[in-house]
């Protein structure tokens, strides 16, 4: 096999070649995870603004130090973004919400160390599993991936909602209720088709919509916050200590099953240009519910619903480079990124890289494994380290993160206005919260909704037809799998409560 | 005591005596001088400044600092610097495609706001296909838009975007009609036509880099064929008068900045369009480096922004008009929602069920929806031959969630709550609400570090921490992390306030 050969070279290459000392590489995809689980902490840094940041440091670097840092931060920024979720329920990334749910609920157990051991040991696999998928099926899987048009990728974004349904089990009704709130807001600023302003009152802020993630950091982390400070001192008696206790391995094997899915189902979707880690993770998350025969440990801190998303984000970043590598064009923000970073040093991605320079391919290839593996040995490392942060007296800890929450909305675009958003957000996000109307559906609609609207319009104009949903095979069957994963976890709770019954 | 007073005496005379030194000395840059830039980072202007950047701090005593304003195509970039102090601290990346938002969108300036100073280079629009596709050669275009007309799917970034309005031209000029499918983004757009879902794909020739073996270059803008692709055909060889569209980058000031400012940064510029690292980024990036003075620039800007004009208008853009907007949304709003409240609370009275937050959200919810729906009313209708406009998808949601809320309220209104969970320390919560709007309005006042220690302090202090060591420590690390992470290492313009 020509591939393990060249594998073989990508290690080798990262071992130090003629121009490169040895050291180097290890100590670059060190720094880069280090660099992504920060920029993955922090509410308000992404992995594309990480990467977007790093750029002008890398233009005197040898371009493979240069790739292999890049991918590193990319890689690990997944990981850090779901350790302040399931540590404080702030999701660092979009995708981490997902994780929240039950990452969350677990460390309101006491159990912090079962859930973030149990989501990097997921994230790393993925992470591996995603790579392995890269190098072994990436031509084909790109194949698939051009197939989507705007209306599968209508389908797909109507299939990401309906997911709502296994998340949200207990109200459903409120949990569509925010699912509409957030559709309805995503369809304020400049409409796509006609660039005519929509609910924008004259605000060119509002031109671009909601700034996502500003929106995103004021629901979950202001939002948190305020309800944190709500029960100040009232839930004494609940926990009072946290264990950093990793699960077993024992147990994780039990669950290796819904890794791997979570890792597949990560790896397909971070290829679909456009889709990315957050569906992934949340197609993940609602995949895992159905196929799960605990389903009504669901929201309530199970393993299964922490790993299979966080498997699948740790994957989509091995699929977003599926596209890059073998098309040439970006599967993400972050992506899109690394393109113009690369081009600076003279690299094109695309199919002809195999050619022209084989080494830079697997050594990027090798470096998503040894990163993967510096991700598994930090974030154990840092277990202790986080819980012990959940600890610090409240007092302190909620106002700093309310500052860190406001820079890092403020930083996304050096703009005023989205610190206002995040604080809007922020108490939209109490008062909806402590009147049990769920916000993680709100935000699946802030990420679907624009590209629900865009595809459905764009299928439209160029088909001029409403049947093309239909008869188009890959929307068709995706339209499908929407309808079972909005009825299949209906169906479970009603087979729940007449057994419930019956055994009465 | 003494001490003390000497040092502030010292202190007194310092600031003063580098405040003045500060006004009298004439010399142009004082400061680092920023360039904004609309995109995020990462993009191609963004990428050409930050290259800039580099380049010009080995001529010039200051850094240049690259910082990015996205958002509403370009207007927040633009009312920056139209807003900032003409001292030419403040430079402006201007691509070719800020002329149709300055033009569509009434905001306050227009292009004769700014003074042009250099424009750096130029790259000819394209047009891209799929080479495995029937509709490859301009030759197949034109003969298939001719024997279909309004069947040939163009795409490209954005509605009324400078590719949207070239194709507007080369539609017009070669007497076709076909269909123009607008993407986010141009990403989006050439991912479409390798996936074949569209024929044709506008751009710019370095858009097929790296994607040869998918996509070609049917034809070019420009006046002789391109060096790097002598195989393409120019639009002028099918008789398609198109010759000097270009899509410029370059960079403007404030129009009211002095001449002798301008002049030294014109000299900056043009230095750096000569330095060889500039040269190889150029190439690389496949645009063509240029150097337009002023004159010549400005020139290009007009000419380019009055045929915009003509084709926005053809693309069926109104200029000058206000588009017709619903009347008085707001009161609109608040008497839906005193109409809701009314009802809400005569009705739980009634049944005696109290009026709970579900049901006060639920009926906001309602009026938000309803006051959306509303506004949709007055949007445009769909443009020809599309049945589908911009107010469809926002009242589909509308009625969705209005449905949603009239469900919840239903549910609810007839059920006494049950107890549930008392409500927590909601004073607290309502004065930390506060402290963080003060510190919001704070922060472009007094800068970012004063408004953060006032957060991290009121914060801690109304939550009840006492232990003043252990805050005064936790502030201090927080600020000195904020300060070396954002405004040193990832050099975030943290707001530096007005006051001092």
């Amino acid at each position: 096999m020509e591939i393990f050969g060249n594998l073989f070279e990508g290690f080798q290459a990262l071992l130090g070649t003629g121009t490169i000392p040895w050291w180097q590489p290890g100590i670059v995809i060190m720094g880069g995870v280090l660099i992504g689980l920060f920029v993955g902490v922090m509410p308000g840094l992404s992995a594309s603004t990480g990467l977007a940041l790093m750029v002008p440091f890398t233009f005197g670097m040898h371009p493979m130090i240069a790739i292999i840092l890049l991918t590193s931060i990319y890689l690990s920024a997944a990981y850090g973004g779901t350790i302040t979720a399931i540590a404080i329920n702030t999701p660092g990334t979009p995708a981490a919400v997902a994780v929240a749910k039950d990452g969350y609920a677990l460390t309101k157990k006491g159990k912090p160390g079962q859930a973030l051991g149990a989501s990097l040991l997921a994230n790393t696999t993925g992470g591996m599993v995603g790579t392995i998928i890269l190098i072994f099926l990436s031509f084909p899987i790109a194949k698939v991936a051009l197939q989507f048009g705007p209306p599968a990728f209508f389908s797909l974004a109507i299939f990401g909602l309906t997911i709502v349904a296994s998340m949200e089990s207990k109200n459903r009704l409120k949990a569509m209720f925010t699912t509409a709130l957030g559709l309805l807001l995503m369809t304020v600023g400049l409409d796509i088709i006609n660039a005519h302003p929509r609910f924008t009152f004259g605000n060119t802020n509002l031109f671009d919509g909601f700034s996502f993630i500003p929106a995103l950091i004021g629901l979950f982390a202001v939002g948190e916050i305020l309800l944190n400070i709500e029960n100040l001192k009232e839930v004494k008696s609940a926990v009072e200590s946290f264990s950093s206790k990793m699960p077993r391995l024992s147990t994780m094997l039990k669950i290796k099953t819904n890794i791997l899915k979570g890792a597949g189902i990560g790896a397909m979707v971070g290829a679909i240009p456009g889709a990315g880690a957050t569906i992934a993770a949340f197609i993940a998350y609602g995949e895992a519910r159905r196929s799960s025969k605990h389903p009504e440990e669901f929201g309530n801190g199970s393993l299964e619903g922490i790993t299979s998303p966080s498997a699948a984000a740790g994957a989509s970043a091995g699929g977003a480079l599926v596209p890059l590598l073998t098309l040439g064009i970006p599967g993400s923000a972050a992506t899109a990124v690394m393109i113009g970073a690369l081009s600076l040093h003279n690299i094109t991605p695309g199919p002809e890289l195999f050619k022209t320079n084989s080494t830079l391919v697997y050594a990027l290839f090798a470096s998503l494994f040894v990163g993967n593996l510096f991700l598994l040995l930090i974030g154990m490392l840092g277990n202790k380290l986080w819980v012990r942060l959940i600890a610090a007296p409240k007092a302190i800890l909620l106002p700093i993160i309310i500052a860190i929450a406001f820079v890092g909305s403020y930083a996304v675009k050096n703009s005023m206005f989205d610190v206002y958003v995040c604080l809007g957000f922020g108490v939209l996000g109490w008062i909806l919260r402590r009147n049990g109307f769920p916000t993680a559906p709100l935000v699946l609609a802030m990420i679907l909704g624009r590209m629900a609207e865009t595809n459905f319009r764009q299928a439209l104009l160029s088909e001029g037809t409403w049947t093309v949903f239909i008869t188009n095979p890959l929307s068709l069957g995706l339209l499908m799998l929407a309808a079972i994963s909005l009825a299949w976890p209906i169906i479970q709770d009603r087979r729940k409560k007449k057994k419930v019954i019956a055994e009465s | 005591m003494v001490e003390m007073k000497r040092f502030l005496f010292v202190l007194t005379v310092f600031v003063l005596v580098s405040a003045t030194s500060v006004a009298v000395k004439a010399d142009f840059p004082s400061k680092p001088i920023k360039i904004i830039v609309h995109t995020k980072p990462g993009g191609a202007v963004d990428l050409m400044a930050r290259q800039l950047a580099q380049v010009a701090s080995k001529y010039c005593d200051q850094p240049l600092v690259v910082i990015n304003k996205p958002g509403g195509s370009g207007l927040l970039a633009l009312a920056n610097v139209y807003k900032s102090k003409p001292d030419g601290h403040t430079l402006l990346a201007f691509p070719a495609a800020f002329l149709a938002p300055i033009q569509t969108t009434d905001i306050g300036f227009d292009i004769d706001s700014f003074y042009y100073i250099a424009c750096m280079t130029i790259s000819p629009e394209v047009i891209i296909t799929n080479i495995d596709s029937d509709i490859v050669t301009m030759e197949q275009i034109l003969e298939h838009a001719k024997a279909n007309p309004g069947v040939q799917k163009w795409c490209g970034p954005g509605s009324g975007s400078l590719d949207h309005l070239m194709g507007v031209k080369i539609w017009d000029k070669a007497d076709i009609s076909v269909k123009w499918i607008p993407y986010s983004g141009g990403g989006p757009a050439i991912v479409s036509v390798m996936g074949k879902h569209n024929d044709v794909y506008i751009g710019n020739p370095e858009d097929i880099l790296g994607r040869e073996s998918k996509l070609t270059i049917a034809a070019v803008s420009s006046k002789e064929r391109l060096p790097n692709f002598p195989g393409t055909p120019t639009f002028s060889e099918f008789g398609i008068d198109l010759t000097d569209d270009v899509m410029w980058r370059g960079f403007a000031v404030q129009k009211d900045t002095p001449s002798e400012t301008v002049e030294y940064l014109e000299d900056l510029l043009w230095k750096c369009s000569q330095d060889s690292l500039w040269l190889s980024y150029v190439e690389k990036t496949m645009v063509q480096g240029v150097f337009m003075r002023n004159d010549e620039f400005t020139e290009m800007v007009i000419r380019d922004a009055q045929s915009a004009q003509k084709y926005l208008k053809m693309a069926g853009f109104e200029l000058g008009s206000v588009p017709e907007t619903a009347p008085l949304p707001v009161l609109f709003f608040f008497a839906l929602m005193a109409a809701l409240l009314a009802a809400l609370f005569i009705i739980t009275k009634r049944k005696q069920t109290g009026l709970t937050g579900t049901l006060l959200i639920a009926a906001t919810g309602l009026a938000l929806a309803v006051l959306f729906y509303y506004i949709s009313l007055y949007f445009p209708a769909p443009r020809k031959g599309t049945f589908v406009g911009a107010a469809t998808v926002p009242q589909f949601w509308a009625v969705f969630m209005s449905a949603m809320a009239v469900l919840i309220l239903w549910n609810n209104i007839r059920t006494v709550p049950e107890g549930g969970k008392p409500a927590g320390r909601v004073r607290l919560v309502v004065m930390t609400i506060a402290i963080t709007a003060v510190y919001t309005v704070l922060m472009p006042l007094a800068g970012f570090f004063p408004a953060t220690l006032f957060l991290l302090a009121g914060g801690m202090l109304v939550l009840g921490y006492r232990k003043y060591l252990v805050m005064v420590t936790a502030i201090v690390i927080v600020m000195l992390f904020m300060y070396f992470i954002f405004s040193r290492l990832l050099m975030v313009p943290l707001p530096a306030g007005i006051l001092f």
